[in-house]
């Protein structure tokens, strides 16, 4: 039992924060899968933690999602799925949440998780982690859970995942996403605008041929309207803006087309992280003023 | 008996020898023989490796020509990171050393260079210019 904790706390840890919910985790749990509400951590060895999330309408109650679970499963896992008391440092530490534990095990795999639900927030919360020969996530998941939050504070949401960090203001919904080899993308709207995150890697070979304004010009082409200015902003920041057509015909055709009237993008190199930060704003109303500037200043690659 | 029969059916089809993410990581990408290299006046590489004309583009070509074009001279211009890691291919190291070699030059996360490095293996796997050990 020693011995597991000071393996546990040997470890070094992480923020992982995304679309509302943020928790931290050992340095090698990597995501391997996202989505929207969905998270799936893994190491080499496989598969070790599980977040689903979803707001709940309506009246909710556990057992019933217990239920839908463990019908969701194929037999055999279903066999081996139960409802199990919550360890006691699992129910010390969500002791803000209704919850209900569970447990399953297969030839090669168990897993213990919790369906959890805030009263507060509307949130139910699907938690689980796996634990395979070679692997000890239950050790660490009292952490993992201490750590848990479900709520959006203040005006600003988190969001930290993989390499890249950043606060976006609360109004702004996740739209959609990309994570590729060498490109990231989060793109967030509010109705009325669009927001979009976006990085780019490695930077030293990417600005070989022209830095910012050449990679610019050959990956997005936003310089190539007429219209657009260019400003440099540094040595090692860019930044291109597009407002709306000054006769009254383009305006028109422009509404007509529901075009964005304004846009803006900041692109910046990370010299140290070698890395290429980008953020744009699409929207029929100018940014309002200090909102990019508050963005551009949390963003960074970590 | 009949029942067995239907059992086979919904057997799951094996899938035939395709190494697991640790395995294939282990192995040790070789170069072929026949590709020959050429650099540019970018420094970028061009491999030239021999490729056989697919059956129905053989008749064609003997209709066409009446002689056969059995097999020809293909070229594959690598970018940057191509010619990077096509350098990295020494014929000792892993997958797995090559990711690694790739992430600590381009300051890369591990999974990142991994997507990378092995998306661009598969393709000169596809093409026949490596094989893996």
């Amino acid at each position: 039992m020693v011995d597991r904790f000071k393996y546990a706390e040997s470890l070094k840890w992480r923020q992982i924060a995304w679309n509302g919910v943020r928790f931290d985790t050992p340095m090698d749990w990597e995501i391997g899968k996202i989505g929207h509400r969905y998270l799936l951590l893994e190491t080499p060895g496989g598969p070790v933690m599980e977040v689903k999330w979803a707001p709940v309408k309506g009246k909710f109650s556990l057992r019933t999602q217990f239920k839908h679970l463990a019908a969701a499963q194929g037999r055999q896992l279903r066999r081996g799925l139960r409802e199990e008391k919550l360890p006691a440092e699992w129910a010390r530490v969500i002791d803000g949440y209704d919850s209900l534990g569970f447990a399953w095990q297969t030839d090669s795999i168990c897993g213990r998780g919790a369906v959890l639900y805030c009263r507060g927030c509307r949130k139910a919360v699907l938690v689980q982690f796996f634990e395979t020969t070679g692997q000890r996530p239950f050790t660490q998941a009292g952490r993992v859970l201490a750590s848990f939050e479900d709520h959006t504070e203040g005006r600003k949401t988190l969001w930290s995942v993989f390499d890249i960090y950043a606060e976006v203001p609360a109004a702004y919904h996740l739209k959609r996403f990309r994570f590729e080899a060498g490109a990231y993308e989060l793109s967030f709207t509010n109705r009325q605008s669009q927001l979009t995150l976006q990085r780019w890697g490695p930077a030293a070979v990417l600005l070989k041929d022209g830095g910012l304004e050449g990679f610019e010009q050959r990956c997005l082409g936003l310089s190539a309207k007429r219209s657009v200015t260019f400003k440099k902003r540094s040595p090692l920041t860019v930044e291109l803006e597009d407002g709306p057509p000054s006769g009254l015909f383009p305006r028109l055709y422009r509404r007509l087309q529901r075009y964005p009237f304004y846009r803006c993008l900041r692109l910046w190199y990370e010299v140290d992280k070698n890395r290429i930060l980008g953020v744009r704003y699409e929207g029929r109303q100018p940014i309002e003023a200090g909102v990019l500037d508050g963005i551009c200043k949390t963003y960074a690659t970590v | 008996m009949g029942s067995a029969k239907r059992m086979r059916r919904f057997k799951t089809k094996n899938k035939g020898g395709i190494p697991s993410r640790v395995e294939a990581l282990e192995c040790t990408p070789v170069k072929n023989d026949r590709v020959e290299e050429s650099r540019l006046e970018n420094g970028e590489l061009q491999l030239s490796y021999p490729a056989t004309s697919r059956p129905w583009l053989g008749g064609f070509f003997r209709r066409l020509e009446r002689k056969s074009k059995g097999t020809y001279l293909k070229k594959l211009q690598l970018d940057a990171l191509g010619t990077e890691v096509w350098e990295l291919l020494d014929g000792g190291s892993r997958v797995r050393d090559v990711i690694r070699q790739f992430a600590a030059r381009h300051r890369l996360q591990q999974r990142e260079a991994e997507l990378a490095v092995t998306r661009f293996l598969r393709e000169l796997g596809k093409r026949g210019l490596i094989g893996l050990r």
